[in-house]
């Protein structure tokens, strides 16, 4: 055999291994974040959740980058918890149930009758950040950002003016949510624990024949097509918010770390104004179906709501969050309302 | 001289004639396009097909300046837009295929025995629209079937818009209909269309997959499982939310190396439209996986 050529055969092999071993290293430095949400790919939450990728991938060079798994093909939050604990999946969009499992303080962002409004949500969690990131972050997650569901409304077939006409209904619980179940119960109303999916069946047999969801969730679960009504009046806000495993998370250089959270916090906030425009612009469109959208209940029934809503809430701090938490949102609402 | 420039030809000349003539020349010259949709069908390249269908939708635009109440005008017209735009447009420029699917269902709603039907399906009430769905006519079954097939594919790519997310289930209802009079029509077209409905909602919010899987089996079932299209819906569908990367390659591998000149002829447009969305699939893996 010819030397030279021989030489030649061997640099090149070298040269291969050498970018072989390159190659390596640079997948190796990569830290990719599995993504799970129940948001279908080219929605809203979807497209924002793309561009906060590209812009991750930008700012660290290709360092750090998602992976997302949308449309819920992961499962429900039980089962993205899960997958995320056991190490399968890193992060998640999550709501009230998902959030109240890692850290039961979150629950408070989700107790009917406590917000009158979107601003009035941006406050207590612009104030309590820390608080409930703590919760979280002691649960083992970090929390990159808000991402609001939306103020949730009564879908009905008839108008509810007063706590009666709730108690009349055959209103629908969240089979996972015990806040919702042990609220209703203590207002003295009898629910009907089904699971999500098997909301719409039940509307369309009468098993139920009231239900509550933001109204861009009620129209994406179809809701809608079976109902007359839909309540003015926020009955709850419906939290949500992007948490990651403390342990893919811990993995982030200091750098990456602050990236992550300023990227995610600017992307969640936008995905919250997305959320709030869907919401107001589906009342319109509700409105436009001839669905009615009902005035809140008159000053005393109202009062009469919201004292027995009161009375709950304090009734379940301390079983279920943190009453001290509550007693801060509480008293910086009042302020706010005074204001 | 092709055909097309033929035609384009007698077009000319009959635009300078009076008015009834050319009515009278739209129903001479419009039985051509039905020969000419089976070619541009029967056609495996499908850059062919694409200048062929940019043509022909034109020509018919023409046609329908000429004679605006000719409905199989429409009708070709509607089939041909949506046809163009889910094979030629959406696999790279979604913001277009979304202006062509709604030039498509305009055609179909102008191809209604009543096209103001077309206006209480997307715009009525609820109460108007349950009316119109139960009035539905069977003599309506094709302008509906295109109707609801180019509605839903442009809703599909617009699902950040709450309009969307509102008039999915009524268009998912005309096409239930549509499936229940004919579920053969054009391929079994409206199986894979709920079948990918079915299969892209999430469980949780409605999905259902075992729904999706019967579906796409009937399509495949009517079309002798020659139809290859049925193979690129499963991967894309149920293998993805299945979490089934074997079976996702498995079945796009098949579709890519499956040879035109063992397929029907009238199958050779949708089977080459397959191939290349397998071939995208495959290269994009990973964004499923």
């Amino acid at each position: 055999m010819n030397i030279s050529r021989y030489l030649t055969r061997r640099r090149r092999l070298l040269a291969l291994v050498l970018m072989l071993l390159l190659a390596g290293q640079a997948t190796a430095r990569t830290t990719v974040i599995k993504f799970a949400t129940v948001a279908p790919r080219n929605s809203a939450w979807m497209n924002s959740m793309l561009e906060l990728d590209r812009e991750l991938q930008e700012l660290t060079g290709g360092e750090v980058r998602f992976k997302f798994y949308p449309g819920g093909v992961q499962g429900d939050e039980k089962d993205v918890l899960r997958k995320i604990r056991i190490g399968q999946l890193h992060a998640a969009g999550f709501t009230g149930v998902g959030m109240g499992a890692v850290n039961p303080d979150s629950r408070i962002l989700d107790l009917p009758f406590l917000f009158n409004s979107s601003e009035e949500v941006d406050l207590v969690t612009d104030l309590y950040h820390e608080d409930f990131a703590g919760g979280f972050r002691a649960g083992g997650m970090e929390l990159l950002g808000w991402t609001e569901v939306g103020l949730v409304r009564f879908f009905t077939n008839a108008p509810i003016n007063r706590i009666e006409d709730l108690q009349e209904m055959k209103l629908w619980v969240w089979q996972d949510d015990p806040l919702a179940r042990d609220f209703f119960h203590k207002l003295g109303v009898a629910p009907i624990p089904l699971s999500l999916t098997d909301v719409l069946s039940g509307l369309e047999t009468g098993m139920i024949d009231a239900a509550y969801a933001s109204p861009y969730g009620g129209a994406v679960l179809q809701w809608h097509t079976r109902i007359d009504h839909v309540s003015q009046m926020p009955v709850a806000n419906a939290a949500g918010a992007i948490l990651i495993s403390r342990e893919r998370f811990d993995r982030l250089d200091d750098r990456q770390q602050r990236i992550l959270l300023e990227l995610c916090g600017k992307y969640a906030r936008r995905i919250t104004l997305d959320s709030r425009r869907e919401n107001s612009r589906t009342l319109e469109l509700f409105q436009q179906e001839g669905i009615t959208l009902d005035p809140p209940p008159g000053g005393v029934e109202r009062q009469r709501l919201l004292d027995a809503a009161r009375a709950v809430q304090a009734e379940l701090a301390g079983e279920m969050y943190d009453p001290e938490l509550f007693g801060k949102v509480q008293r910086a609402l009042s302020e706010q309302r005074e204001q | 001289m092709s055909r097309t420039r033929l035609t384009w030809l007698s077009l000319c000349l009959l635009l300078v004639t009076g008015c009834s003539s050319q009515r009278l020349a739209v129903r001479f010259i419009s039985p051509v396009f039905d020969p000419m949709m089976q070619a541009i069908f029967a056609e495996t390249d499908l850059q062919v097909a694409q200048s062929a269908m940019e043509s022909d939708i034109l020509l018919l635009e023409g046609l329908l300046r000429m004679a605006p109440d000719h409905r199989d005008n429409r009708l070709r017209l509607a089939q041909l837009l949506t046809g163009y735009s889910l094979i030629c447009v959406e696999p790279v420029a979604h913001a277009r295929a979304v202006d062509f699917y709604r030039r498509g269902a305009e055609a179909a709603g102008l191809a209604f025995k009543d096209p103001g039907q077309c206006a209480l399906l997307t715009s009525g009430t609820r109460a108007e629209y349950e009316q119109t769905l139960r009035e539905l006519d069977r003599r309506d079954h094709p302008a509906l079937f295109w109707w609801a097939f180019a509605t839903g594919a442009r809703l599909r790519l617009q699902l950040d818009d709450p309009a969307a997310i509102m008039l999915l289930p009524r268009v998912e209802a005309v096409m239930q209909w549509c499936v229940e009079v004919d579920p053969a029509y054009f391929f079994g077209g409206g199986l894979l269309w709920l079948g990918a409905v079915a299969a892209t909602r999430p469980v949780l919010l409605g999905g259902d997959l075992v729904a999706a899987t019967a579906l796409f089996a009937q399509a495949a079932t009517l079309n002798r499982d020659q139809l290859l299209l049925v193979d690129v819906y499963r991967a894309r569908y149920l293998c993805t939310a299945n979490f089934d990367e074997n079976g996702f390659r498995v079945l796009l591998r098949n579709v890519i190396q499956s040879e035109p000149e063992s397929e029907p002829e009238h199958l050779h447009l949708l089977n080459s439209f397959a191939r290349s969305q397998a071939r995208t699939l495959l290269e994009t893996v990973d964004e499923y996986f």
